[in-house]
C-alpha cells in the first residue's frame, strides 16, 4: 500500500480552510494545541451545509446540524462515497441519523465485530452490551457502508496496546459492570483501541479491510501534516 | 518563431494556378470566409493574446499567427481538428473553414506550424465535420420505463431480446437473459407488463434492457408508482420511506420476499440513484449471503463501484 506523501499533505484538510466540494463524506478528528488527535467523527457536507456525526462519549451518538468550529478539526474525504453526488451523500446522512436513533452504545475500549441487524438492532457476538469509543463507533458505521467486506478495518490487528493513559476510562466500565451482567473476562479478551490518528489515516487507504500495518506506515506523515 | 496556421489556395476550380490579379469569384469568397473565421477566432481570445491575422500581401495565402508565449493556441486548434475540443464556439468557427475547403472544388493546403514543426492538416479540413469532445463521446443517459404491450417475439442467437408492441407507439426490442426469454416465449401474443432501462449516448443509439417482469397490471402499477415515489422526490424523506418499507417487508417475509428483489431490480442500472442503492445495501448487508438476494446485492454493489471513479480527493 503505497501512498505518496504529497498526496497526504494535499488531501488532509483543516475545517474550514478551503473551498471544497459542496457534498462529501469525510473521516475527521479534532486536533489540540499539541497537535494530538483527539475526538473522532464523520464530517458530512451536503449542498454546502456541514453535519457532524459522532459519539460524544458521555452522551449517545448524534448528528449535529450546521456544524461549525474554528480550525480544530482535520479530515480526509472518504473515497467510497462519490463527491458531489447529492443523492449518495444525502442517503449516507439519512442512515447516520437512523443509526443515532438506534444506538445504545456505552464507552469502552472494545470491539468484538458485533454488528447491527437489518432493523438496526445491535446483535452482540459475545453477550456484552453495545460498547465502543468515538472511533470504534465511526468505524462500525463505515463498515456498514462497505457492501462487499465485513469490516472497514481489520480489527484483529488491534489490541489494547495503545490505551496508554486512556486506561483510566476503563474504570468507569468496571464500576458499571459491577452492577450489571458484564463479563469482564470477555471484555478484556476483546479490549482494543484504534486511535483517532489511525482512524483519520485510514481514509488515505483504499483496500479493505484496512490492515493496521498499512496505517502505521503512513500515520507519521498524517501527524506531520497537521 | 510563433506558431501559425496557414491556408493556401493551390489551384482554381479549372486547375489553373490562382493569381491575385485574376482571382475567381469562388476563390475570393473563400478568402472572405477564412479572414472572417480568423477574425472570429481572434475575437474569442483576449485582446492581449497576440493572435494576428498576417497580411502576406498575397490574398491566396491566409495566415493566422498564434501567440509566441506558449503552444496553447496551436494545441487548441489541434484539439478542434481531432474532435477533442470542448469549445462549441471554436468548433463552429473551424467548421466554417472546413466546409468551404471540403465543398467548393478549389484546392487548398492547410498547415499548422506547431513548435517549429509543420503539421499538414489539409486532409483533416477536407474530411468529416469537426465535433466537440462532448459530441464525440457524449455522457451516458438513462431512463427507467414501464412498458405494457403485446409480446410478439422472444429469443435470438447472439443477443437475446423480447419484442413488445405497446398499445401506443413503436414496437420495442428489450434485451434480456436466455432464461427470461424462455419464459417469455410461453407468453407470445399475450399482454405482458415489464420495466426496463433505456440507455443511450447518442439519441440514435438507444438500447433497452429488461429490469423486471410483473405478473399483472395491478402489480405493474404498484411498482411503477413506488419507483416514481422513491426516485422523483428530492426530499430525503424518500430514504426513510424506503428503509421502513424494506424493514417491514423483511420482518414479515424475510429476504426471500419477492418485494425486496423487485425493489432491487428497479435500481440495478448504471445511473441509478446512489442514495437509494446505499440504503438498500446498508439494510440488506447483514442478509447479503441469503440466496434470494445474493446476486442482486452483488449487482447493486457493482453499480456503486463502477460509478465511483474519483481519485482526486
Amino acid at each position: 500500500m503505497k501512498v505518496e506523501e504529497s498526496y497526504i499533505i494535499k488531501n488532509l484538510k483543516r475545517f474550514n480552510d478551503e473551498s471544497l466540494p459542496n457534498s462529501f463524506v469525510a473521516l475527521a478528528a479534532k486536533v489540540n494545541e499539541l497537535k494530538q488527535f483527539g475526538h473522532a467523527a464523520i464530517l458530512i457536507r451536503l449542498k454546502g451545509r456541514n453535519f457532524l456525526y459522532h459519539y460524544p462519549s458521555f452522551t449517545l451518538p448524534v448528528v449535529e446540524d450546521d456544524f461549525d468550529e474554528h480550525g480544530w478539526y482535520f479530515y480526509k474525504i472518504f473515497s467510497q462515497i462519490r463527491v458531489d453526488d447529492v443523492n449518495e451523500v444525502e442517503g449516507f446522512l439519512d442512515l447516520c441519523r437512523w443509526i443515532c436513533g438506534k444506538s445504545n452504545i456505552m464507552y469502552a475500549f472494545f470491539a468484538d465485530k458485533s454488528n447491527y441487524n437489518s432493523k438496526g438492532e445491535y446483535i452482540s457476538k459475545n453477550g456484552l452490551p453495545e460498547l465502543g469509543t468515538c472511533v470504534s463507533f465511526c468505524v462500525n458505521t463505515l463498515s456498514g457502508f462497505m457492501p462487499e467486506v465485513d469490516s472497514y478495518l481489520e480489527l484483529d490487528d488491534w489490541n489494547s496496546s495503545s490505551l496508554g493513559n486512556m486506561a483510566s476510562y476503563d474504570l468507569l466500565l468496571q464500576e458499571y459492570a459491577r452492577g450489571k451482567d458484564i463479563d469482564m473476562n470477555i471484555y478484556n479478551a476483546f479490549k482494543k483501541r484504534v486511535t483517532p490518528l489511525e482512524y483519520v489515516t485510514s481514509a488515505f487507504l483504499e483496500e479493505y479491510p484496512i490492515k493496521r500495518e498499512w496505517i502505521s506506515e503512513i500515520a507519521p506523515i498524517v501527524q506531520g501534516a497537521v | 518563431m510563433p506558431d501559425e496556421l496557414s491556408i493556401k489556395i493551390t489551384r482554381e476550380k479549372d486547375g489553373s494556378a490562382p493569381s491575385l490579379t485574376n482571382m475567381s469569384l469562388d476563390a475570393a469568397q473563400s478568402v472572405k470566409v477564412f479572414i472572417e473565421s480568423f477574425t472570429e477566432y481572434a475575437r474569442a481570445h483576449s485582446e492581449d493574446s497576440h493572435i494576428k491575422i498576417l497580411d502576406t500581401g498575397n490574398a491566396i495565402d491566409n495566415i493566422l499567427t498564434l501567440p509566441e508565449a506558449d503552444n496553447s493556441a496551436s494545441d487548441e486548434i489541434l484539439d478542434v481538428v481531432n474532435s477533442e475540443s470542448e469549445s462549441d464556439n471554436l468548433v463552429k468557427v473551424f467548421n466554417l473553414i472546413r466546409k468551404r475547403i471540403s465543398e467548393n472544388g478549389l484546392s487548398y493546403e492547410v498547415n499548422l506550424k506547431h513548435q517549429d514543426e509543420i503539421v499538414n492538416l489539409t486532409e483533416k479540413f477536407k474530411s468529416k465535420r469537426f465535433i466537440t469532445k462532448q459530441q464525440a463521446d457524449p455522457p451516458l443517459q438513462e431512463e427507467v420505463v414501464f412498458v405494457r404491450g403485446m409480446i410478439y417475439e422472444s429469443g435470438g442467437m447472439n443477443v437475446t431480446n423480447i419484442h413488445i408492441k405497446p398499445k401506443k407507439g413503436k414496437p420495442l426490442g428489450i434485451s434480456c437473459s436466455q432464461a427470461e426469454a424462455r419464459k417469455f416465449s410461453k407468453l407470445l401474443y399475450s399482454t405482458v407488463f415489464v420495466s426496463a432501462v433505456r440507455q443511450w449516448k447518442k439519441p440514435k443509439d438507444v438500447t433497452m434492457r429488461l429490469l423486471d417482469v410483473y405478473k399483472d397490471e395491478e402489480q405493474f402499477e404498484r411498482f411503477q408508482a413506488l419507483y416514481h415515489e422513491y426516485t422523483d422526490s428530492e426530499s430525503s424523506e424518500r430514504f426513510n420511506k424506503l428503509r421502513e418499507d424494506l424493514i417491514s417487508t423483511l420482518t414479515k417475509f424475510g429476504a426471500a420476499s419477492p418485494r425486496i428483489s423487485r425493489i432491487m431490480r428497479l435500481y440495478n442500472h448504471a445511473l441509478s440513484d446512489r442514495g437509494i442503492i446505499r440504503t438498500i445495501l446498508f439494510i440488506l448487508k447483514p442478509l447479503r449471503h441469503e440466496k434470494a438476494i445474493a446476486s442482486l446485492y452483488d449487482d447493486l454493489a457493482t453499480v456503486l463501484k463502477n460509478g465511483n471513479t474519483q481519485h482526486s480527493y
